[in-house]
């Protein structure tokens, strides 16, 4: 019998603790378990039948750290093809009667991928994706990937298994007391993401014994629409004369995992401390229970590295503002590759309470691949919201599917046979939700029924690819009323019957209905009110428009989803706050304004300064403004620094609010040609190896400030990388920054070869570990032991 | 013989606003600054999880070699700080992942809350290996002031030893990295003597240290 076939209809036993036994068995500690299938085969072979003999219908293969990252190919594939046929030959000399199979067991590489590890996404599934190869060459019958504790990494491995076979693959994370992975996601988030990506089975295995595991069981069994799996150690270990004991002996282990297997859990097994005699109890206690059935739980989630966001009677909010259309400002940020932009916009969304972001860059003249990646990655290191991903270029989406963390909403596929023979295969393979547009070749239906017609062509050839109609949210289109006085109406009417007729959830793009009209916010509000009743699950939207947001917590507390009405009540009083600061009287604005915006800076009050910088605009220059107001603001701030009377925190402070007078500086000159940077072109990075950045940022923050032209590359970044930027920008100045001694070197061969490419080229570094004596043995042109002291050689370069 | 990993949850130690202004690089307790650490530490506040893993070991010094199990490490400042002790235990102390991530959004958008989350966590990791260490010495009794790689002539590299022993990934999702850094950024690992002799018991202070110049040098 095939696997895939017997997990169907069968309660199935795995193995339990292998790492225990092989200590006990004379493994030494920091010795590679996996050279045993090579050194001590007759003791792997002896123990994996047991764990046959003991009744268990799985055993994995001894192969949990065996990647490319710790072994080399020829030694991989030995330790691979050995390490099957001994669980081979245990399968077949156990005279358990049960239904027997060999998987192939990927643990972790034990290292943490970027941005907070130093090992890259595709790196970690080229080496996963080697153990795969040779798993299916070998003959395994299916795959485990286990104790995986990060969501990335998981995902890695679970897409080079995709990738790389046609075998089936169980799935199971580590996670802590708190019911979370190591690096935050929740059960409902790896179920989301783990489902969309085609695991057979997920679960949890190893960390804490079953009773502290069953929330996590819980709360897979209510999202999970695959067979739930249960690995768990035997209990919580201790320290016994020195000795590793575990809590839970194999009866009391038993029990709590057949009353799971009551509650759904469909595969069983014993990690960390289990042994041959806790799965023959696991196996008696289980004999007589028959499995339940695993139904379609039919959720409509999207997920990010910390958790799901499902799409029912309760409407989300998606943000609309990172999307350059009819932004000039955004337009200009992409064309730089300002990424500080993008973020402020994230975040500032996020505050005001969006649930899932839209991540828009596409403009023609930039490569939209590369951007569309760089912001999904930058995004998701600092904002832990589900993305949506926006593009109409099949090439950028799936490059930023397979780099996404999570399972994404994905914006759009329409009814055109192109459109969906270009998305639905990466739905597929790379898991998410997408929005489907009721269009198709003929454009756009004038009636519902023609939109609705055009839904059920797109349910029908997803199911042709395997997408479940839970995986697709679609979009009625608002039209703009003012063209078309019947547009608002047939949009609503095609979205209900969608949600009645179809039972299918739904989305809407709420500004385009308003086009052309004054006072659009109210329209808009309106239009999405009508929208709320007639079931919308989900509304693209600008979350800064208050009508808008008043509208959601009002629609949510008059339909039972806020209770005792508090997030209506908190958003309200929030507002009011809000409202009263913005009346209040603002400080001296006439003949004072000028020291007003000063005193502002030098205090660090950073939203009075961009209202100071605001006002003064209608009066002033912009460059007036910059060169009497701010910079004289700054030096005194920089002087009383370098003369100790103001420390860095208050620096800082002061250069942000700077930073935000600069930023309605730049708004005002956007389009007139001018920058307002007026110094050189200064290259940053953090150097290879090195992830250590806040140094870097705060001198980037005060060189932007004095009016240089900062090329930030970020960290860790290679030298051949730094010194293409200098060469292409042909920067005056470049700034290195190092943390670590163990990342001097990489400084050292920047500078190296950038004396060799860019002679013209002035090297400054800094950071922690560096002192005068270093810096010159590595040879740069300046050591800065400070962000000012690197500003005022910059003006000493330029002149 | 080599005794079993343990690992445990700390609750929130207090925090020491005066200690984290240290860390941020300001000497005095300003009103805007003090502000600004206490909407760091409301930030903060839900993003920490305390976490230790450690081991017992034996310990062998003969001249500057010490033997912990069977690594061996060539420091004679480590060597002088074990002198006399037949144990020690071996620790990695986290304050987790998600102060990271805060780090990095701040560090981005508001360097002057970058600047002060960084040295919140600098600060709460300290005070967590102090926590641990009150423990230690609650129940061995008599302990030396925790030792680091990169402490003295102790190289980095002794981090690889220290990781093989404790398992940290698996434990409390400590990595390390290629250039030896540490991810979660605000995290430790040391080595604490039990027992020996008198002198140099108890916590180590700035006083023990060379470098008078340091901008974070306590002054008692």
């Amino acid at each position: 019998m095939k696997f895939a076939d017997y997990l169907k209809e069968h309660i199935v036993v795995l193995d339990g603790g292998m790492g225990s036994l092989l200590q006990s068995e004379g493994l030494r500690p920091g010795e590679e378990p996996e050279r045993w299938n090579l050194t001590h085969g007759e003791v792997i072979r002896r123990l994996q039948k047991a764990y046959f003999d003991a009744g268990s219908n799985v055993v994995n293969t001894n192969t949990f750290g065996a990647n490319s990252l710790r072994f080399d190919c020829e030694e991989l594939e030995e330790i691979v093809a050995a390490a099957i046929s001994h669980a081979r030959w245990a399968a077949q000399h156990s005279d358990g009667a049960q239904e027997k199979f060999v998987a192939l067991d990927i643990g972790p590489t034990g290292r943490l991928l970027k941005p907070y590890g130093d090992l890259d996404f595709e790196d970690a599934v080229a080496a996963f994706a080697e153990t795969v190869r040779l798993g299916v060459k070998y003959g395994a019958d299916l795959i485990c990937i286990e104790t995986m504790n990060d969501s990335y990494e998981t995902k890695a491995a679970l897409l080079a298994a995709k990738e790389n076979s046609d075998l089936p693959v169980l799935v199971t994370n580590a996670y802590g007391a708190d019911g979370k992975l190591m690096t935050g996601a929740s059960p409902a988030a790896m179920a989301a993401m783990l489902e969309g990506m085609g695991a057979d089975a997920i679960g949890a295995n190893c960390s804490l014994g079953p009773k502290q595991l069953r929330g996590v069981m819980e709360e897979l069994l209510a999202c999970a629409s695959v067979p739930v799996i249960l690995k768990p150690n035997a209990g919580l270990p201790r320290s016994v004369n020195g000795k590793t004991v575990y809590d839970v002996g194999p009866e009391e282990f038993a029990a709590e995992v057949a009353s799971l297997v009551e509650s759904g859990v469909r595969v069983i097994g014993g990690c960390c401390g289990t042994t041959p005699a806790y799965i023959d109890a696991l196996v008696r206690k289980t004999a007589t229970l028959s499995p339940v059935p695993v139904t379609d739980k039919g959720l409509t989630a999207v997920s990010s590295y910390t958790h799901a966001v499902t799409f029912g009677r309760d409407p989300i909010l998606i943000g609309e503002r990172i999307n350059p259309t009819g932004k000039k400002r955004f337009k200009e940020a992409l064309r730089s590759g300002d990424m500080d932009y993008i973020l402020t916009e994230a975040l500032r969304q996020q505050e005001q309470g969006v649930q899932v972001l839209d991540i828009n860059v596409g403009l023609p003249e930039i490569d939209e691949r590369a951007m569309l990646v760089s912001a999904v990655r930058e995004v998701q290191a600092i904002i832990d919201l589900p993305l949506q991903i926006d593009t109409a270029d099949a090439v950028a989406m799936e490059a930023a599917l397979r780099r996404y963390n999570g399972k994404a909403l994905v914006n759009s596929v329409n009814g055109k046979a192109e459109s969906m023979d270009a998305i639905f295969p990466l739905v597929k393979k790379y898991g998410g939700v997408v929005v489907a547009l009721t269009l198709d070749e003929s454009g756009i239906p004038d009636t519902a029924e023609g939109r609705v017609s055009i839904a059920e062509k797109i349910l029908r050839r997803a199911a042709e690819y395997g997408i479940a109609k839970k995986d697709i949210i679609f979009d009625t289109l608002a039209m703009t009323v003012s063209a078309e006085p019947t547009a608002a109406v047939t949009t609503l009417q095609a979205l209900e019957r969608i949600d009645r007729q179809l039972d299918c959830r739904t989305s809407l793009g709420i500004s385009n209905v308003s086009f052309g009209l004054p006072q659009r916010d109210a329209v808009n509000a309106a239009f999405f009110a009508a929208a709320l009743e007639r079931g919308l699950s989900a509304a693209i939207m600008n979350p800064y428009s208050a009508d808008m947001m008043k509208t959601w917590y009002a629609h949510r507390a008059l339909h039972g989803l806020d209770e005792n009405c508090a997030d209506y009540i908190g958003y309200m009083s929030r507002c009011t706050v809000t409202a009263t600061a913005v009346s209040a009287p603002a400080p001296a604005q006439t003949e004072e304004g000028a020291s007003a915006l000063q005193r502002a800076i030098g205090k660090g009050l950073h939203e009075q300064a961009g209202q100071l910088t605001a006002q003064l605009l209608q009066t002033m220059a912009p460059l007036d403004i910059v060169q009497q107001e701010i910079i004289p603001a700054l030096d005194a701030v920089g002087r009383g620094f370098e003369a100790k009377t103001v420390y860095l925190p208050q620096l800082l402070m002061s250069a942000e609010a700077a930073k935000s007078a600069f930023e309605r500086i730049k708004a005002a000159m956007t389009g007139t040609g001018k920058s307002g940077a007026d110094r050189c072109r200064v290259v940053l990075a953090t150097v290879q190896g090195d992830i250590h950045d806040i140094g870097k940022n705060i001198v980037r923050l005060l060189l932007e400030n004095y009016g240089f032209a900062v090329t930030d590359l970020g960290r860790d970044v290679a030298p051949e990388t730094i010194v293409e930027a200098a060469v292409r920008l042909h920067a005056p100045i470049v700034g290195l920054s190092a943390l670590m001694t163990t990342t001097v070197p990489a400084m050292e061969e920047t500078i190296r070869q950038l004396r060799k490419a860019a002679p013209h080229c002035r090297v400054v570094v800094g950071g922690a570990v560096l002192t005068q004596d270093y810096a010159d043995a590595i040879g740069a042109d300046k050591y800065a032991r400070d962000a000012m002291e690197t500003v005022r050689y910059a003006e000493e370069v330029d002149g | 013989m080599m005794k079993a990993i343990n690992q445990k949850q700390y609750a929130a130690p207090d925090v020491d606003l005066q200690e984290v202004l240290r860390y941020a690089a300001c000497r005095e307790m300003a009103e805007d600054v003090l502000a600004l650490a206490q909407e760091c530490v409301a930030l903060a506040q839900n993003a920490l999880r305390y976490q230790v893993c450690w081991r017992e070991m034996s310990v062998r010094v003969e001249g500057d070699t010490v033997e912990l199990g069977s690594a061996r490490f060539i420091s004679q400042k480590l060597a002088r700080r074990l002198q006399g002790c037949r144990r020690a235990v071996v620790f990695a102390a986290t304050v987790g992942l998600e102060l990271d991530r805060l780090i990095a959004r701040y560090g981005r958008l508001s360097p002057a809350k970058g600047l002060m989350l960084q040295a919140l966590g600098s600060e709460r990791i300290e005070a967590l290996c102090d926590a641990f260490c009150e423990d230690l010495t609650q129940v061995y009794g008599r302990t030396k002031p925790r030792f680091s790689p990169g402490y003295g002539d102790l190289p980095l590299t002794a981090q690889r030893e220290l990781f093989r022993m404790l398992e940290c990934e698996k434990r409390i999702g400590v990595y390390l990295n290629e250039s030896l850094l540490m991810s979660p950024s605000k995290s430790v690992t040391a080595i604490v003597g039990l027992g020996g002799e008198d002198e140099n018991c108890g916590r180590s202070t700035c006083r023990q240290c060379g470098k008078a110049d340091c901008a974070f040098r306590r002054e008692v």
